[in-house]
């Protein structure tokens, strides 16, 4: 892996991130689900840029790798909302929020205290657990409440499909970390290209129900 | 080393691979599950409604029996005994008038007038039918129908006929009813037969040497009225889990063949 495609993949990460948050704009009050994923684009986008300035010879301020940890801190609060909002019942919002705390206190307290400038892989983890829960539990309740007759026209079917297949990728990866740095001669670049490639294509399938998601609304309207 | 690194490198990335494949797998085969689950939900969901419209039926056909019944016992209890105080007064009228001749014509047209009420009345709510049970009200339906239209009506009888539930009975004579009403009036049959069959199924048919007639044309009419007795005859026949064949291969004439399940009667 060389540095040039890194870059490649790196940077056409960050322009999906942006390109998510740009189609997000001009969703209603009324689209939730929409505008709750314009702002973790925004998040991701400036998480990669900041990344990506960090890791700049010569502008040595902080590592890398805070930039990341701290993205990963925000992103599960915003998909514990994101769901609370598809589901849209209630009686789940005090799970949701629950879990978003619990998981916001001890992703702060191993940046501060355990893995500092390392890669927080034990949050990444535990992150990516949460997510796939909650992905499973929405795959449960759509064929609990049957919402939709063409699932494959419901935006948020393709969304909750990016964000299992983006989450199982980076279990298998953060859960290797160690062995993976080792492996690879603390040569990172294979590392995190293919965490950019498991979010190019999370980022591409939640960009096609966004998509279908405007297409639904003026159909609609 | 180096050639050792690589190839485990290549490993992982060839189990992840794998992994997102069987995920992607696991996705499709989701999408096939949800819509399988969906038909499902919306064949269960048909499947209510019809039996709810079924419900519906059979409360508006037992409505509409219930005040046929009040309006037959109305004509036959009233009226009719009214009707025939009347000519009872006028008979002894006429015994003690000088010339009776006047009285003659007011106790003929009161005569008929007696007779359409008891032929309403019966016709309204048959009695045979619920004393007798279904084979006889049959052949008394001919026997009438004949004895008015003066057109030979064969009813014949064949096979072991079972007995069943009265509701089911009352039904399956009005299709009949229904059959032979539009025989008459529209078919310009010099002939009609009925033939009642036992057996495992019970098979009512309704023949005649008329014109014919075309149900898809009838259902499809747009005229007022035309086409409310066969929905009525389809609506009993559901109603009974029973099939209404129309037999549209013949160059003559008609024949309109009713097949009941036993179980259903």
């Amino acid at each position: 892996m060389s540095l040039e495609t890194f870059l490649i993949i790196a940077h056409g990460q960050t322009l999906f991130s942006l390109l998510g948050f740009l189609l997000t704009l001009r969703a209603k009050p009324s689209q939730s689900v929409v505008r709750i994923m314009g702002l973790l684009f925004l998040f991701s986008f400036l998480a990669q840029i900041g990344s990506l300035a960090l890791g700049k010879p010569g502008f040595d301020i902080a590592n890398p790798n805070y930039s990341a940890s701290l993205y990963g801190i925000l992103e599960v609060p915003l998909l514990s909302w994101l769901y609370f909002s598809a589901v849209g019942q209630k009686n789940y919002g005090r799970v949701f929020a629950s879990i978003a705390v619990a998981f916001v206190l001890f992703a702060t307290y191993n940046l501060v205290f355990i893995q500092k400038e390392s890669i927080n892989s034990y949050s990444l983890i535990v992150g990516s657990i949460i997510t796939i829960l909650y992905s499973l539990f929405y795959f449960y309740w759509l064929l609990r409440e049957l919402p939709t007759l063409h699932l494959h026209k419901f935006p948020m079917f393709w969304i909750n499909s990016g964000w299992i297949i983006f989450s199982s990728g980076n279990l298998f990866l953060f859960a290797f970390t160690s062995y993976l740095v080792n492996v690879l001669n603390n040569n990172l670049l294979y590392y995190w290209s293919m965490f950019n490639f498991l979010a190019i294509i999370k980022s591409s399938m939640i960009v096609y129900g966004i998509w279908l998601d405007r297409q639904n609304t003026k159909s609609h309207s | 080393m180096v050639g050792s690194s690589e190839y485990q490198v290549a490993l992982m990335i060839a189990i992840g691979t794998v992994g997102m494949f069987l995920l992607a797998v696991a996705i499709i085969l989701f999408m096939v599950f949800y819509q399988k689950k969906m038909l499902q939900e919306q064949y269960k969901r048909q499947q209510m409604e019809l039996e709810h419209q079924h419900k519906m039926m059979e409360a508006a056909l037992e409505s509409q029996e219930q005040e046929r019944r009040r309006l037959a016992g109305e004509l036959h209890d009233s009226i009719g005994a009214m009707l025939s105080t009347i000519r009872v007064g006028i008979t002894t009228l006429a015994r003690q008038a000088s010339d009776p001749q006047p009285f003659e014509q007011s106790k003929e047209m009161l005569d008929d007038t007696i007779s359409s009420v008891r032929r309403i009345s019966r016709d309204l709510m048959p009695s045979t039918l619920e004393k007798f049970g279904f084979v006889q009200a049959v052949k008394e339906l001919c026997e009438r129908f004949h004895a008015t239209s003066l057109l030979p009506i064969h009813c014949v009888e064949d096979g072991e006929i079972k007995d069943f539930e009265k509701g089911r009975e009352l039904l399956l004579f009005r299709v009949v009813q229904e059959l032979l009403n539009n025989a008459l009036k529209h078919s310009r049959a010099t002939e009609i037969t009925v033939s009642v069959q036992g057996g495992e199924q019970l098979i009512v048919s309704v023949e005649d040497d008329g014109i014919g007639f075309n149900p898809e044309a009838i259902r499809n009419s747009k005229e007022n009225g035309k086409g409310l007795g066969l929905f009525n005859m389809e609506n009993r026949t559901r109603l009974l889990h029973a099939s209404l064949d129309f037999d549209t291969q013949r160059t003559k004439g008609s024949k309109i063949t009713l097949t009941v399940p036993y179980e259903q009667v």
